[in-house]
């Protein structure tokens, strides 16, 4: 009974941690935009932001955390998107594709070459080169800004660790690829135009290569001199892109607010710039969502989604944990059913065993009875089956007087029906001559033989012959034999 | 984070262990209703066996209960036995009737008898028949026949087991 009290004590004061580890929490994200830390969540499509505060207010001052809603808290922070230049990356050459000697060189790389980040190890993603003229590169990808490591720990210890880390490039790459997958796959480049900043975003083959931020003095929608100066910015880029890349540019795409600026960029450029629409039916963010998200006031929630699968960080042994994470699940909902299951054939099992225990309760008494019965019935059988084999004096007397033959006399008899039975003879054999004494002789063992069929055969040199005694036209001939009874 | 996966493995592990142990209750389960309708149906067999046969399996039993004949007193049942044996050999034109118990070389529940008889061989013949027949609890286990002096008739040395069994309420009563 004691026991059983433990055990419900126990489950009582754990039952908040049974009912978190079972309990569906909702998914935030979080987003650093300049000097803010913003915490969204998604409403419809649209991402909302449910509290923003300074991070560095947030990172040097512990009273900042306490005033964050405990509603923003208490859910999952399934991403975090930092600023493109908190992450850095890196081209490395190796021959193998395995993937524990691909993770450890790229991890001892790190390390040796950014020794003022000790825990780098922990935090880089990497994608192998698909290209056939690059089949030896990894594309490694890591925090390379100290802020990003205090960020990480500071939202760990506010229990709002990050699962994932990416930047506005990596989630514009993927979104590119959806909506232009043959140009991605080429140079592109794409201005990401606000009213008072722009971002350029550079991509070759498909992964991301470098990013810009342009701030303007004034109101970009109505200054000449704002697109100007991101024409500069754009050709600067150019250059920049085909040093690096010893390739050309392919495309430039640009994404803004106001329709003309495609046309207004192509004449700057002197070349192509198409508009690129992600908003579907023409809802742009507002200047106050692009002010404060930044390049992420164009994001919808399904771009941030994990199933849009763009390119991040996970720190690596949470990342290693939450692999486990389906499998869990699997083995629970599928432990519970098999339960279920399991249980009710049990139920069943126990049911039926009760019905037969029944009738064999009652037939319990009378099965005693007949295997009592049966046994008794056998030893019987057993007994009377001996009895029957063993030979009868009254038969075997019968059957030796059978094969005597008339002149045939017996003397003397000793018969034994012990463990060994058989019979002893002495008889005297009247015959006129040697000849009839041995045609008597041999009609006798002949009889005794035919009679007796499964003892031993007797011959004539089994039968001991006796001193005769001549009579009157007559000679006794005494005999002794013996005969095994089979 | 590391916490909650324990937690979750624990869960993992001790639902899993629920499974192997109901698993295992269910194997038990069927292996018992196996034994008790394997049981059901040997005693089905036993009883329509027993039922076919019964005329069968009366008669056996009571040959083989005849075997042995339940006695209350050896020496009383050795006296009237006597008597019973010679008068049947009387019957059968016998003489010289003579009979002899070795008690030192009495068994648990047999005890070896010589009879000693005079008379024709057809005679002896349909004696020994009636003692095969109607006494099956003696059994014959040797005879000697020799000639006997001065006469033609012979004489016969029967050696017989009695088997017998003391009746349970003789065997209290020896024992009280």
């Amino acid at each position: 009974m004691d026991r059983y009290r433990r055990v419900a004590v126990f489950l009582l004061a754990n039952k908040g941690s049974s009912i978190r580890m079972f309990k569906k929490k909702n998914n935030g994200l979080t987003i650093v935009h300049n000097d803010t830390l913003l915490f969204l969540s998604a409403a419809g499509t649209a991402l909302q932001v449910d509290h923003s505060l300074s991070l560095t207010a947030f990172l040097e001052d512990d009273t900042q955390a306490a005033n964050i809603p405990p509603a923003v808290l208490n859910r999952i922070n399934r991403l975090l998107i930092v600023p493109d230049y908190w992450i850095g990356q890196a081209d490395l050459s190796l021959q193998s594709r395995k993937r524990s000697i691909v993770e450890a060189f790229v991890e001892r790389k790190l390390t040796a070459e950014h020794t003022d980040l000790p825990d780098i190890g922990l935090f880089y993603g990497y994608s192998l080169a698909t290209h056939p003229s690059e089949e030896d590169r990894i594309h490694t990808f890591f925090l390379q800004d100290p802020l990003a490591y205090k960020l990480y720990d500071k939202l760990q210890s506010i229990d709002a660790t990050p699962h994932d880390i990416t930047t506005p490039a990596y989630i514009w790459e993927k979104k590119l690829l959806k909506m232009e997958p043959d140009a991605i796959n080429t140079g592109v480049g794409l201005v990401q135009k606000h009213s008072l900043e722009s971002y350029l975003y550079f991509y070759h083959q498909g992964m991301f290569s470098f990013s810009r931020s342009i701030q303007f003095s004034t109101l970009s929608d109505e200054s000449a001199e704002a697109l100007q100066a991101l024409t500069y910015e754009i050709n600067q880029s150019v250059y920049l892109f085909s040093q690096k890349k010893k390739s050309e540019l392919e495309s430039i795409f640009i994404h803004s607010a106001r329709k003309e600026d495609a046309a207004d960029l192509a004449d700057n450029l002197g070349r192509e710039v198409r508009a690129l629409d992600v908003d579907g039916e023409g809802q742009e963010p507002s200047p106050e969502l692009e002010h404060s998200l930044g390049p992420c006031s164009v994001f919808s929630s399904q771009d941030v989604a994990p199933s849009a699968k763009f390119s991040g960080i996970a720190q690596k042994i949470h990342g290693r944990t939450r692999a486990w994470h389906p499998i869990q699940r699997a083995g629970i909902i599928i432990g519970v059913i098999l339960i279920l299951i399991l249980g009710g054939e049990y139920a069943y099992l126990v049911k039926w065993s009760k019905l037969t225990m029944t009738s064999d309760n009652i037939g319990w008494m009378a099965e005693q009875h007949h295997r009592e019965l049966m046994d008794l019935y056998n030893d019987s059988l057993n007994v009377l089956l001996q009895e029957t084999r063993a030979p009868t004096a009254s038969t075997t007397l019968l059957t030796l007087a059978g094969c005597l033959p008339i002149n045939v006399k017996v003397t003397e008899m000793k018969l034994s029906l012990t463990d060994a039975p058989m019979v002893v003879l002495a008889c005297i054999v009247r015959a006129e001559n040697m000849v009839v004494f041995r045609e008597t002789l041999t009609g006798l063992i002949d009889n005794l033989g035919n009679a007796f069929y499964k003892s031993p055969r007797l011959t004539k040199h089994d039968v001991v012959l006796g001193e005769t005694i001549a009579g009157e036209g007559y000679v006794d001939y005494p005999i002794r034999f013996q005969v095994r009874l089979l | 984070m590391n916490h909650m996966l324990t937690r979750k493995w624990i869960a993992v592990a001790i639902i899993w262990a629920g499974i192997l142990i109901i698993t295992y209750m269910n194997t038990q389960a069927i292996g018992q209703i196996r034994h008790h309708l394997t049981s059901a149906e040997i005693l089905e067999k036993d009883e329509a066996f027993l039922r076919a046969n019964f005329d069968k399996i009366t008669r056996d039993l009571e040959l083989h209960a005849a075997l042995n004949k339940p006695i209350d007193s050896l020496q009383i049942e050795l006296l009237s036995l006597e008597n019973r044996l010679e008068s049947l050999a009387e019957k059968e034109n016998l003489t010289d009737f003579d009979m002899d118990s070795d008690v030192a070389a009495q068994q648990a529940n047999r005890i070896p008898i010589e009879i000693y008889i005079v008379g024709d061989f057809k005679d002896i013949i349909f004696w020994l028949l009636t003692l095969e027949k109607d006494m099956t609890y003696l059994r014959i286990t040797g005879i000697q026949m020799a000639k006997k002096m001065g006469s033609e008739a012979h004489a016969y040395s029967v050696e017989l087991d009695f088997r017998f069994e003391i009746s349970t309420t003789a065997a209290q009563l020896t024992q009280g």
